[in-house]
């Protein structure tokens, strides 16, 4: 605990110090939500009925997408994959300390500070187009982002063990970023597309990372639905965690330090 | 051809991400017939459109306009600066990134399907997407060469990758979308709307074809203005390395 604090300390000096550019990568995040928004606003202010979410609804679900997916997205994966790649892991190995709580930290501190700008967006979007929130559902909504975020940690940090044993990667990274974008929600909410589709997400991870949570804050779920969720996001973290730890293993197995 | 696993594994992904978004656009056609007077193979047609623009860009430009920050941050713009030959030219051409021919091939498909829906597929349509095309890849260099001069004047900007996504992921729609016929809106988005959605409003007909002449001025301006801003930019560069 005392490491990862250090850890976030420290990055957090240095995403300070570039916060333009995390200001950037705020505004990045926040677009994709947005146009999506747009687009099935239009469609929803086109078909009156038909569509399963209210125009409120669909604004609604677009703002806490926008907040889940920045307190849920990781990306230090990639960094640590060219850190394999290129041997630098090494140094990283003679540390008395992990690459698990090395990312946490980074991960942790630039979030802190992306909330923050994340703030005035959705301040804007308020004051223009009001929506309400549910606070009430706040306490059943953080424990399920809470699993989310440990969830695309461990999911984004065993996909980089690939680089291992691949001297290119950028296909992985890539086929879970598809699957995460239309399976999780964040393109189209779930509710929208067709039965089947729906039905195999219930299995799948990506639901428990972005749309289940926002499901709870947005009042949609009935009580034992809730529950299988929990179990679903607990069953699916289990998973994770087992996986991470055989992926880091084997890997460093595998592993010859280049330039060693 | 060094990473071939990693090719054809991109390739396959590429293969999915377009069945992917082609399933996108039939689900939003499932509720409404028309969005915003686009219907499902109109939209398909600026899909197709777009992924051609996307792919060349991918292709040509990305491995080198997106990296210009990192060129200014590390110094390693001096290099080009002292060659005898357009330093921009030589910065925007260096590197190619072949994995992204599939983006262009499943364009182009969806480009011919779709105008096999309409019932233009005729050598003047195709013809006619070919230029406007063209006319779409440099209006998208031009956007993108702005953004990544801005790094002669910021300290880090390897944010520009993401920059980079948010606007393809908004252009890809018509952009009737963002504007909802607000003048304001339609004006500041307005050097978006030259990248693939008034290029595929020539092609399908929904506006006279007159308009091309306008949209050539247009991406003239854009890409004239881009250029010149790099100019001024690159005058505030101070090399790193010396």
């Amino acid at each position: 605990m005392k490491q990862l604090w250090a850890f976030i300390k420290v990055n957090l000096k240095d995403a300070l110090q570039y916060r333009e550019d995390i200001l950037l990568f705020t505004l990045s995040g926040a677009a994709q939500p947005i146009v999506s928004l747009l687009v099935w606003s239009v469609i929803s202010s086109s078909t009156g009925n038909s569509l399963p979410l209210s125009q409120n609804q669909i604004l609604e679900y677009f703002i806490i997408l926008m907040f889940v997916k920045v307190v849920t997205s990781a990306w230090g994966g990639w960094f640590v994959s060219q850190d394999i790649k290129e041997g630098n892991i090494s140094k990283l190995l003679l540390k008395p300390t992990s690459i698990f709580y090395e990312q946490m930290g980074n991960n942790i501190s630039e979030k802190i500070l992306k909330i923050i700008y994340l703030i005035p967006i959705v301040a804007i979007i308020q004051f223009f187009n009001p929506f309400n929130i549910n606070f009430s559902l706040i306490p059943i909504f953080i424990p399920a982002l809470l699993v989310s975020v440990l969830m695309m940690f461990l999911f984004d940090l065993t996909l980089t063990t690939s680089a291992f044993w691949l001297e290119e990667n950028g296909a992985v990274y890539q086929f879970f970023e598809i699957s995460m974008f239309f399976l999780s929600g964040s393109v189209i909410p779930l509710i929208v597309m067709p039965d089947l589709i729906r039905a195999i997400t219930n299995y799948l991870p990506f639901r428990y990372i972005i749309s289940f949570p926002i499901e709870i804050l947005m009042g949609s779920l009935t009580d034992s639905q809730i529950v299988y969720g929990f179990v679903m996001q607990v069953i699916w973290l289990f998973f994770a965690i087992c996986i991470y730890k055989f992926c880091w293993k084997k890997g460093f197995k595998a592993y010859s330090a280049s330039g060693a | 051809m060094q990473y071939r696993a990693n090719f054809f594994f991109w390739m396959f992904v590429q293969a999915v991400y377009v069945f992917l978004h082609i399933y996108t656009i039939d689900i939003m056609y499932r509720f409404t017939n028309s969005i915003l007077g686009w219907n499902k193979a109109e939209m398909l047609f600026l899909a197709g459109i777009f992924r051609v623009i996307e792919g060349t860009f991918h292709i040509v430009f990305h491995p080198n306009v997106l990296r210009i920050p990192q060129r200014v941050n590390d110094g390693k713009l001096d290099i080009y600066l002292t060659k005898p030959v357009n330093s921009l030219f030589m910065i925007s051409t260096r590197y190619q990134g072949w994995d992204e021919i599939s983006t262009v091939i499943t364009g182009v498909i969806l480009v011919m399907y779709s105008l096999l829906m309409l019932g233009k597929l005729n050598v003047y349509s195709l013809i006619l997407s070919i230029i406007v095309c063209f006319l779409g890849e440099i209006a998208t260099f031009s956007m993108m060469l702005v953004f990544a001069s801005w790094s002669f004047f910021i300290e880090k900007m390897t944010s520009i990758k993401s920059l980079w996504e948010v606007a393809s992921r908004t252009v890809r729609n018509p952009m009737e979308i963002y504007s909802h016929n607000k003048i304001v809106l339609e004006v500041i988005l307005f050097p978006l709307t030259i990248i693939a959605t008034l290029p595929a409003q020539i092609v399908l007909e929904k506006i006279p074809v007159v308009m091309l002449l306008i949209e050539v001025l247009l991406v003239s301006i854009l890409f004239l203005g881009s250029y010149a801003f790099w100019k001024f930019a690159l005058r505030h560069y101070s090399s790193a390395s010396s």
